[in-house]
């Protein structure tokens, strides 16, 4: 690429229409930043300036609506509703069938956020709150469930355990001056 | 006695339908395997070899449960009867009875 | 080399031989031959396993197991990477039922696949994956181990997301790469642990030195890894999610190899774990809570792959139960005959699939034991394999892991819930036949229903004699380090029968209801929480990634950009030098008095510099 690179601009120092290097740059753009025209334009305030910005973004006046200009860089941008392309019609001919979107319409700020392989917003048939409490009530319950079965485990033991000399008395630090009491594990 | 009359006169239009389903539209052996013809509410079509494969398969499977059960119900029920220790007698376990000493 | 060893090493080395040269053949640049599925990758796999017999023979008459560390793949000072095989009991028994289980699905495959444009593609996926899966059970280092987990990782994410145009399979593939990742931080935690700490990723110098460890945060890595792999809960949406992959991928490998990856690992590293009690409490507990979790979202659901899927993970949840039981061989066991009659009713179900016009929904079914009635046998049969009806192949290790649950000194609420769990299994099994072989045909009638093809037949008949006959004939070959407890309570002994029968009971009743003129039944709180998989993936699935991404987005350009990149820099710049400008330029207003008296002030200044 290098190499091609050099070629290029050798053939455009060589050809001597303008300068070489002004004629090199007015072909290339910083690569950092947006071009102006795709850059929102700054927040309109009377109703002319809104019908025209709806009518850029394809809108209609009524569904047009800027984000709150507190100087987030947002400008005349469209605020659409927080709806993810999972709930957009997936048996009508969009334009693009994979991104569920028709040419030219206004995508949301967060549109990669809402395709279809990340944020669900579709509407789940029991409310969030509910689903929540459910949830994290049943992890709750277990994790305390799990808990007290740590303290009273299960198990079928034939008969108590049973040590010689005592059941352990002096190895189980009991008293060696004192006569350990007879223990009995059978009775007849 | 009706109810057997029932059931009788079920197994003969069940076996009725057998007889006639087949003959309508016949299994064809074209290349690989039979082939059946799509159909459109008809008594299904089944080759033999296929009924004979599942049959066989439910048998052994069968076969296999009730032949082990038979021989080796240890392995359900458990290898060791479990001992129960309220029949054990004093003189199996050595204790001296007790007016002893 | 004492001769068995040497004919046991050399046939375990021509198996990867035999399995690569199919895959050496697709670097050939001509376009393969379109039998080249069938001819190459189905007969490579099946003389695979017919070699692989060898060692399993040799091993079960002799014991022969053997490790071989053939090159030094690079050394640091005081680090070795070895390239070195382990054949014990566990590669020498799974290897060849990989291969068996492989071998049917393959052909499987090429009937089920038969209209795809790229089957010899998929069938090089399929070989590329049961490599990896061998690498990683053959694996005696911890670095060839996590080679052959990536690759069946890798491998997953792209059989899962073969229908890549659409959505649905691209996010599930997603889903499953995601997961898995999160699980390989555990495991990339340990290895990473063991290097620095043991020095080695040998397993046996692994085992050997960290006796005088304190193994509980390496072993915590471990649980991770195995949780991610093996669907534990918390990280277990993407193993249902997986089926939205072609039927024999979910038969191969989110039934009856990938998954159970996880649950292997743990098995090979279970020598750590035996004396780490807070370890094998986890696993306990965590094993059990998923396999209820997962049996109860079987409990509603609809799709046939679904209901197939929480099976899965509930067994697997099962095997995880019995790794914190401190039984790793039994877990094993259960590996080995689930495989059988897991990817038995895989195949049942996409043959059913296939037959329907690619129908999923069980209530869209019925009566086929009229229509297909081979392949609703093979369904019935692994169903009942599944939940453990006696010397059936699933009896031999259900039971035993239950009998092992009863008899130990363990959490009282992981026996409760794995109880529960193996009666929902009952429940759940006879759901589907109810719905798939019994009653009457619900489904469009002009569907193509055929079974009648060898491709379909001899792999499900072949699964379905593995699924009668296999659970008897490797716990009799199968030599258990761990005495099973033999002698205990009746009601102990059969604790997983009665379970099960329970369950059944129940099952029965509530098909009773249906055949009945339809009710409506009073509304269940709980059917929502089971049918919507407990809300675990809504919430889940929502919340972290939109907290996530908004997040993202402010600190990159609310935060770093309008804060730091412009605040800082242009805009702070233009602030500094604002007030300069204003007071220079508002100086010079064209009034001579302000002249003169500038010029005034740098007389003074200047007399004194010059006079000085």
């Amino acid at each position: 690429m290098a190499g091609v690179g050099f070629r290029r601009w050798a053939q455009a120092l060589s050809k001597g229409r303008g300068s070489g290097i002004s004629a090199l740059l007015s072909g290339c753009r910083a690569a950092s930043g947006v071009s102006n025209d795709s850059l929102p334009g700054p927040y309109p305030k009377t109703p002319e300036e809104k019908a025209a910005a709806a009518k850029k973004y394809n809108m209609r006046v009524e569904d047009y609506e800027p984000y709150a200009d507190n100087g987030e860089g947002f400008g005349d941008y469209p605020k659409l509703p927080d709806r993810s392309q999972h709930e957009r019609d997936p048996w009508y001919q969009w334009d693009h069938p994979d991104l569920r979107r028709n040419w030219g319409e206004p995508m949301h700020w967060n549109f990669d956020m809402y395709i279809r392989n990340r944020v669900d917003t579709s509407p789940s048939p029991v409310s969030w709150s509910t689903m929540c409490k459910q949830l994290f009530g049943f992890i709750g319950f277990m994790l305390l469930m799990f808990y007290l079965g740590e303290k009273f485990p299960s198990y079928q033991p034939v008969a108590a355990k049973q040590y010689p000399y005592n059941d352990l008395y002096l190895e189980r630090g009991g008293d060696p001056e004192k006569e350990a009491e007879e223990v009995k594990h059978y009775e007849i | 006695m009706s109810s057997l009359g029932r059931v009788l006169g079920v197994l003969r239009t069940g076996s009725r339908l057998l007889r006639r389903g087949p003959q309508r539209t016949p299994i064809r052996n074209g290349s690989g395997g039979p082939h059946i013809e799509p159909q459109y509410r008809q008594y299904p079509q089944l080759t033999k070899n296929q009924v004979f494969q599942s049959e066989l398969i439910s048998g052994a499977m069968w076969f296999w449960i009730l032949w082990h059960c038979w021989h080796d119900p240890d392995a359900v029920l458990g290898h060791f009867p479990w001992p129960d220790a309220s029949t054990w007698t004093d003189e199996e376990l050595g204790i001296p009875p007790d007016d002893e000493e | 080399m004492h001769p068995t060893s040497l004919m046991m090493t050399s046939s375990l080395i021509i198996i990867f031989f035999i399995l690569a040269y199919p895959i050496l053949t697709t670097l050939n640049p001509n376009e393969q031959h379109p039998q080249w599925a069938l001819s190459h990758v189905k007969s490579a796999v099946k003389t695979a396993f017919i070699v692989s017999l060898l060692p399993l023979c040799l091993y079960l008459t002799q014991g022969t197991e053997t490790i071989i560390t053939t090159w030094n793949w690079m050394n640091t000072q005081s680090f070795d990477v070895n390239i070195s095989l382990n054949f014990d009991c566990y590669s020498i028994i799974f290897t060849p039922i990989a291969l068996y289980v492989t071998w049917s699905i393959l052909e499987f495959a090429s009937w089920y696949m038969h209209a795809d444009p790229y089957m010899n593609r998929f069938f090089k996926y399929l070989l590329i994956f049961l490599i990896a899966m061998i690498i990683l059970v053959t694996a005696n280092n911890m670095f060839q181990l996590f080679i052959g987990w990536e690759g069946v990782g890798i491998m997953s994410f792209l059989l899962i997301g073969w229908w890549y145009g659409r959505a649905d399979a691209n996010t599930a593939a997603l889903q499953a790469v995601l997961y898995n990742r999160v699980g390989d931080i555990g495991l990339i935690f340990t290895m990473a642990w063991m290097a620095t700490n043991l020095n080695s990723w040998e397993l046996q110098q692994v085992f050997i030195s960290a006796k005088s460890f304190d193994l509980t945060y390496p072993l915590i890595g471990l649980i991770i890894a195995a949780t991610g792999k093996s669907a534990q809960f918390g990280l277990h949406p993407w193993l249902p999610s997986a089926m939205e992959g072609p039927t024999p991928v979910s038969a191969l490998l989110h039934s009856s190899t990938m998954v159970v990856a996880g649950i292997f690992l743990l098995i090979r590293t279970s020598p750590l774990m035996q004396n780490n009690q807070l370890a094998l409490t986890t696993c306990l507990c965590l094993g059990a809570l998923t396999t209820l979790f997962t049996a109860t979202c079987a409990l509603t659901q609809n799709d046939i792959k679904k209901i197939v899927a929480f099976s899965t993970s509930s067994q697997l949840g099962l095997m995880m139960v019995t790794i914190g039981l401190g039984q790793p061989q039994l877990a094993f066991l259960h590996i080995c005959t689930h495989a059988f009659f897991k990817a038995m009713l895989f195949l049942c179900s996409g043959s059913i699939i296939h037959s329907l016009n690619d129908e999923q929904d069980i209530r869209k079914m019925g009566g086929m034991h009229n229509l297909t009635p081979f392949t609703s046998s093979c369904l019935t049969i692994g169903s009942l394999a599944l939940t453990g009806t006696p010397f059936l192949a699933g009896f031999f290790s259900k039971d035993a892991i239950i009998e092992a649950l009863n008899t130990s000194h363990l959490n009282a609420w992981a026996l409760i819930l794995t109880l529960l769990a193996t009666s929902f299994t009952a429940i759940y099994s006879l759901r589907v036949i109810f719905f798939v072989s019994m009653g009457t045909p619900r489904f469009n009638s002009l569907s193509p229903i055929n079974e009648n093809n060898p491709t379909v037949i001899n792999p499900i008949k072949r699964l379905a004699w593995g699924s009668i006959i296999a659970g008897l004939l490797i716990t009799s070959n199968f030599i258990p380090t761990k005495t099973p407890i033999m002698s205990m309570p009746p009601l102990l002994k059969l604790a997983a029968l009665l379970v099960t029968i329970i369950g059944l009971l129940t099952a029965l009743e509530l098909a009773s209801l249906t055949n009945k003129q339809f009710k409506p039944l009073p509304h269940l709180s709980t059917h929502h929480f089971s049918n919507m998989l407990g809300f675990f993936p809504t919430i889940i699935h929502r919340l972290p990634p939109k907290m996530n991404l908004t997040l993202g987005q402010m600190i990159a350009s609310q935060m770093v950009d309008q804060t730091w990149l412009e605040k800082t820099g242009p805009k702070a710049i233009t602030s500094l030098n604002l007030p300069l400008i204003s007071t220079a330029s508002n100086i010079q207003r064209g009034m001579v008095k302000t002249y003169l008296s500038l010029f005034l002030l740098t007389l003074l200044l200047i007399i004194p510099i010059i006079s000085f």
